[in-house]
């Protein structure tokens, strides 16, 4: 193994997130451990709601956790106090889904971008600010023209450009990035997706890719975990989750990919049938297996834990036990 | 070629304010308003120039209710003063109360609605309160205990009348704070250490300008008119100390007969309110970099 890629950067251990809601505790993040080595990627994905967001979040501590620990460079982040966080803060950042939502509109391109900077005060000197500015600004591809326009003239792929660029602004080592491409339209994903990878080679960065696009997450991804109801059922490498997926929810994810075919048997795909249940108080037992063709008894028995099947592959299901 | 030309010559940055201006002037009506401000507190200032004080003062009963003449341009009121020399020095009363009450209980309703909205918790609800107690006492009742509490005077008005303002500009910074701190770009401002104070100042009080400009420019033209009914019932400015306001409740007895004694106050008051208003729309559409054409 290369030498970037061996030693882990950050690992989540048990991380819980509960939320308290008038119903009973919703447990958007139960449970998740995993662990990002650097100059990786891991993909997280999983369909809307089922606590993806909240677990980056959480991670970078928008939103402080119920439990667990968040192990980065051998130091508990969710110990840290409000200084040591700040200093954190430099190293690891967020680019976020809605381009339109996540860009202040009262502020200028070159504005938006230096404010980390000014914030985290890496530069102090006004031309040093400007110069690191208009240097992000070409690597992220924004022309130079733009640095006096507002968000609200640019089209979604520039904003999320300047999302990325505002993201790269205190030279991060770990970015989580939350949908960054599924706001925009397909070409432009592909854009923005290849700048990510290129910034990922020469930086060095560290990603935490959160989606629930499984054709980006292929494309992007070094490792996969799987998310279902806040916990996660299955993590691999992406090559071996996208040829040998064992849980049951992850086949019928890869299952639902539509293929430009017009075969026949094609078009006949199993879909899960059902809802997703209700994250507020879940009752004991593999989450998903109200809509699981294998459920048995023992599913709904006890928790189900995620067991390594050898390869770093990782399943919870009792298929597999 | 052009392109690379262009490249190579860095792009000079704008300042916010600069932009700002260059927005602003964009609007005709704006700037005739600004233009208009500005002469009026030009005639405030220049008042010892233009007509002394003893005018002011100068009671003259054989002249009373004289009609508007060479000597008397705007005419007398009924102890003979000379109406022009008490508007022109009246400018510096109604605008330093009505601009002053205005910045204070913008700053100071700025401030607490923001921190309010986006704090939260105990402290929102214990000032938010507060604010309701006092919104609940009108606003002549209150400015009325207060003037009676600390004692007649301009000073004193000042501080009666921002104080009964307060509590609005509070409700409406709050309310919008409330909806704007879930906004994405405050989390991303979070995300790289920005510290509360900084959030609230650049992030979400640029955000909020649109409502508070059109709140204080109403409240301009209601303080003024507060404060002459005030002065009818005695609280306002001291009786010989011209004001717009108290002119026009001074004079209402003579309303019938000599209406120009009513009129000349009145359109006093109505130019600055104008002016006023002016600035204030000009002032939120040039801080909205979305209208920009």
């Amino acid at each position: 193994m290369s030498p970037t890629g061996s030693v882990p950067l950050i690992q989540v251990k048990n991380l819980k997130k509960y939320f308290r809601t008038p119903k009973g505790a919703l447990h958007a993040v139960d449970d998740v451990s995993f662990l990002i080595k650097q100059g990786r990627t891991l993909g997280v994905v999983g369909e809307s709601g089922c606590g993806k967001s909240t677990l980056g979040r959480t991670i970078l501590r928008l939103t402080e956790a119920t439990s667990g620990e968040v192990i980065y460079g051998g130091e508990d982040l969710l110990k840290f106090n409000k200084h040591q966080m700040k200093e954190m803060r430099k190293r690891m950042q967020i680019i976020f889904q809605d381009p339109y939502a996540s860009l202040n509109p009262r502020m200028t391109v070159s504005e938006i971008i230096a404010e980390p900077i000014k914030v985290c005060r890496t530069l102090t000197d006004k031309n040093e600010i400007n110069n690191k500015v208009n240097e992000l600004m070409k690597t992220v591809g924004l022309a130079e023209r733009f640095v006096n326009t507002y968000p609200h003239e640019l089209d979604g792929g520039r904003r999320q450009r300047i999302g990325v660029a505002r993201a790269l602004a205190t030279d991060p080592e770990f970015i989580v990035c939350d949908e960054p491409v599924s706001a925009l339209d397909v070409s432009i994903q592909a854009q923005i997706l290849n700048l990510m990878m290129d910034l990922q080679e020469e930086r060095k960065l560290t990603y935490m890719f959160i989606t629930h696009d499984l054709s980006v997450v292929k494309h992007i991804s070094d490792d996969i975990a799987v998310m279902y109801l806040g916990q996660c059922v299955e993590k691999a490498t992406s090559k071996e989750l996208f040829r040998n997926p064992k849980h049951p929810y992850t086949q019928a994810l890869l299952d639902a990919i539509p293929l430009p075919s017009l075969k026949e048997e094609d078009k006949l795909k199993k879909v899960i049938k059902g809802e997703v249940s209700s994250p507020i108080n879940p009752k004991p037992g593999c989450r998903f297996s109200v809509r699981c063709p294998h459920a048995k008894k023992e599913c709904r028995e006890r928790n189900v834990p995620l067991v390594d099947q050898g390869d770093g592959h990782c399943v919870a299901c009792v298929l597999y036990q | 070629m052009a392109a690379k030309t262009a490249s190579t010559d860095t792009v000079k940055k704008r300042s916010q304010i600069k932009a700002i201006w260059f927005r602003y002037k964009k609007n005709k009506l704006a700037v005739a308003g600004l233009i208009l401000l500005v002469v009026l507190i030009l005639v405030a200032i220049c008042a010892p120039l233009i007509v002394p004080y003893e005018k002011v003062v100068e009671q003259n009963l054989m002249e009373r209710l004289a009609p508007m003449s060479g000597a008397h341009w705007f005419g007398t009121d009924e102890y003979g003063r000379d109406m022009f020399a008490r508007i022109i020095w009246g400018a510096r009363y109604s605008l330093a109360l009505g601009v002053g009450s205005i910045i204070i209980s913008l700053i100071f309703g700025a401030l607490i609605g923001a921190v309010c909205g986006y704090v939260g918790g105990k402290l929102d609800n214990i000032v938010m309160r507060l604010m309701d107690v006092l919104l609940a006492i009108p606003q002549i009742l209150m400015a009325i205990c207060i003037v009676a509490a600390l004692g007649q005077g301009a000073f004193n008005l000042l501080i009666a009348m921002s104080a009964s303002t307060v509590p609005k500009f509070v409700r409406i910074v709050r309310s919008s704070v409330l909806s704007l701190k879930q906004e994405e770009y405050i989390e991303a401002a979070r995300a790289c250490g920005t510290g509360d104070g900084r959030i609230i100042y650049r992030h979400v009080l640029p955000n909020v300008m649109g409502p508070i400009i059109v709140q204080a420019t109403i409240t301009m033209a209601m303080t003024i008119l507060a404060i002459s009914s005030l002065s009818f019932i005695g609280l306002g400015v001291p009786t010989p100390q011209p004001e717009w306001g108290t002119i026009l409740s001074e004079n209402k007895s003579q309303m019938r007969y000599y209406p120009y004694l009513c009129t000349i106050p009145g359109i006093a008051i109505l130019v600055s309110v104008i002016a006023m208003n002016l600035i204030g729309d000009g002032l939120r559409d040039a801080l909205d970099p979305k209208l920009k054409n």
